[in-house]
């Protein structure tokens, strides 16, 4: 019985009372960072098609919304994570940054979707484009 | 003539019904996460229905059993309802995800919520099942389902490098931040997508209903062989599609709507529409067939009278039984759970149900008792055993795996 | 009937009970009763749930075991679920079109 204590005081010493080490938030955070881009990137192509006349208006406003939801749950599943030191905050806020950049520009293109802004939507496709290669960039990061 | 029209719009059916939301999200899925590097186990997975496919469509004609018959009566009492159990409930989760599939689609089609259709598909569901003939409903939505072949005129038009496909599925095994984990759970869903149990459970029961004998045998033999190796096609060009569209530019597939996509790009508005009548048609028709097999399973586990040969009020329990399982998808979907979440686990799932499934119908198709010279030949028992060692190694490893890779993350 | 040599678990328990009136399906072969004074045994009766049918009932033993259904109670609950529930939808009683 003690045994199981003292391994378990030591398990939370060695993970930091729950806080994320440097690595582990790496992973998590290029996880978190492709999930995003497979969304953006999504949403980018559904603009795109709608562009090009290939969908319909209300299709594609139920697509990008259905990768909204998604969008959001990646974002405040990796929001709830907890960097242990500065050199992790750092970490943490880079790829924060880029998940709330990611979220800005798909609900902006929702809603140009949903008032009919076409012009608005073109110019998110680009806003989507460079957004999309960034979260890219730290999905690579790391495993 | 007559007879070949009847063959022909057999195989056309079975292409069609082929397809479900479990195809259809699992294959585009994979394609998008691995390309064409799992298409293998599409292929191994196709073979393997056939096979057990047309040993259920002999039993039923030869003996005119269907296979929750056979399972109790070969397993006994007890590792049956254990079958049961664990097949029911696959069926069920199956079930569930085809309606949010049906949902789904409509809500592709017109902007409107999917929950909000979800009570108005299962009611559908229902009166279709409560009113329509039987060889009707499966004709209806089989041939509406063959709309789904947009995705192989789909998958032309993008003009894919075919080397290159070609060069992923024969180099099978993960790549980038995939690991042979994912790799290996991804192969037991698309097995289990094929593979489902609630297949031979209908196909077998369709043919009680439809009244089989020796002389349809000709008639099963071309559904099974010709119509559903098209269908596998049907499952590669969705795959295909995804490995086109989505892998190069890391797209993950999690939505329906990332699942019909690649029609609109390919084709426009045009193949949108057709891609999403078809895939309500292959939603909605397995929707009646998953209903149905739960309904068989349990009538014929119990003995009760089941079947759409006799009216409802001659099978109450088994007309119950679906209402019952109707209600349930409502309100488990009303949870606001994701449908294609449901789809996934269901498939893997439904792998872990196959060897108790399959095990049945490979003694029976060996008893001459029941089946005379029309027992199965070495061939066929060799493959079967293959395949039941197969479906054994799948089922022991899906629960690990899924803990493993966190349900394939 | 009599005379045939049956391997009772193998040929009749958990086969589907058939009437063989009306070919209706009326349960499963639950358990089987048999005398086992006589030389060879031989079965008595078939049991099925609460019930049990003698063996004078059984007329054909197949891939699925034929009775007539003669002073026996098989379909007490399917009735009883079809007056309580099924029959009051609309068009319980109607062949499918």
């Amino acid at each position: 019985m003690r045994a199981i204590a003292v391994l378990a005081c030591l398990l939370t010493v060695l993970s930091g009372c729950g806080a994320d080490s440097e690595q582990k938030m790496l992973t998590e955070g290029a996880r978190s960072a492709r999930e995003a881009a497979s969304e953006v990137n999504t949403v980018r192509l559904i603009s795109q098609q709608l562009l090009d006349h290939k969908l319909w208006v209300p299709s594609a406003t139920s697509m990008v919304k259905d990768s909204e939801q998604t969008l959001d749950k990646v974002v405040s599943s990796f929001a709830t994570r907890q960097p242990g030191s500065d050199t992790v905050r750092q970490t943490y806020d880079r790829y924060s940054d880029a998940l709330d950049a990611a979220s800005d520009a798909v609900v902006e293109t929702r809603i140009a979707l949903v008032n009919g802004n076409l012009a608005k939507v073109q110019q998110q496709v680009g806003e989507l484009q460079k957004v999309g290669e960034q979260l890219d960039e730290l999905g690579e990061s790391a495993k | 003539m007559k007879k070949l029209l009847a063959v022909t719009l057999g195989i056309l059916t079975a292409i069609g019904g082929f397809v479900d939301i479990g195809d259809l999200v699992t294959n585009a899925l994979v394609g998008a996460r691995f390309g064409m590097r799992l298409g293998l186990v599409v292929l191994v997975g196709v073979i393997g229905i056939c096979l057990y496919a047309e040993m259920c469509g002999r039993v039923v004609a030869v003996a005119g059993r269907p296979v929750f018959d056979l399972i109790r009566e070969r397993l006994g009492r007890r590792t049956g309802l254990l079958t049961l159990i664990a097949s029911f409930l696959v069926t069920l989760l199956t079930l569930i995800a085809e309606i949010g599939g049906v949902a789904l689609a409509l809500e592709l089609a017109s902007g409107v919520q999917y929950l909000l259709w979800v009570p108005l598909a299962a009611f559908a569901v229902w009166l279709v099942i409560w009113r329509v003939k039987f060889s009707r409903l499966e004709t209806v939505f089989g041939l509406m389902g063959l709309l789904l072949i947009v995705f192989a005129v789909a998958l032309w038009k993008l003009g894919p490098d075919w080397g290159q496909l070609m060069h992923q599925a024969t180099n099978p095994r993960p790549i980038g931040h995939e690991t042979w984990a994912t790799y290996g759970y991804y192969a037991i869903a698309l097995f289990g997508a094929a593979m489902t149990p609630y297949e031979v459970f209908f196909f077998s029961s369709g043919g009680v209903e439809e009244k089989w004998g020796r002389e349809d045998l000709i008639t099963a033999r071309a559904n099974v062989f010709v119509g559903f190796p098209l269908g596998g096609l049907l499952s590669l060009a969705i795959m295909g599609c995804a490995a086109v569209l989505y892998l190069p530019v890391g797209i993950q597939v999690d939505t329906l709507a990332q699942v019909t996509l690649p029609a609109a790009v390919a084709l426009g508005k045009l193949g949108l529409a057709i891609v999403l009548i078809g895939v309500f048609a292959a939603t909605f028709g397995a929707a009646l067939e998953t209903a149905l097999s739960c309904g068989y399973t349990i009538g014929q586990y119990y003995g009760w009278q089941w079947g759409k040969f006799v009216r409802p009020r001659q099978a109450s329990r088994f007309h119950l039984v679906m209402i019952i399982c109707l209600a349930l998808s409502i309100l488990v979907l009303l949870t606001a759970v994701d449908p294609v979440k449901v789809t996934e686990y269901s498939v893997v799932f439904a792998a872990m149900a196959l060897p108790l499934t399959y095990l049945p119908i490979l003694i029976v198709a060996n008893d001459p008792d029941y089946m005379g010279e029309n027992r199965n030949g070495p061939v066929t028992n060799v493959l079967g055993l293959v395949y039941l060692g197969l479906l054994l190694v799948a089922s022991i490893a899906a629960i690990p795996l899924m803990i493993i890779t966190k349900g394939g993350q | 009937m009599s005379g045939r040599v049956l391997h009772a678990q193998l040929h009749l328990r958990d086969r589907q009970l058939i009437d063989q009136r009306n070919g209706r399906l009326l349960g499963k072969v639950d358990d089987v009763e048999l005398d086992l004074e006589a030389d060879p045994p031989v079965v008595t009766a078939l049991i099925t749930g609460e019930q049990r049918i003698p063996a004078r009932l059984i007329a054909e033993i197949d891939t699925a075991v034929k009775i007539s259904n003669e002073g026996l109670d098989l379909d007490h609950w399917d009735d009883w679920f079809e007056r309580h529930i099924i029959d009051k939808i609309p068009g319980a009683g109607d062949k499918a079109d």
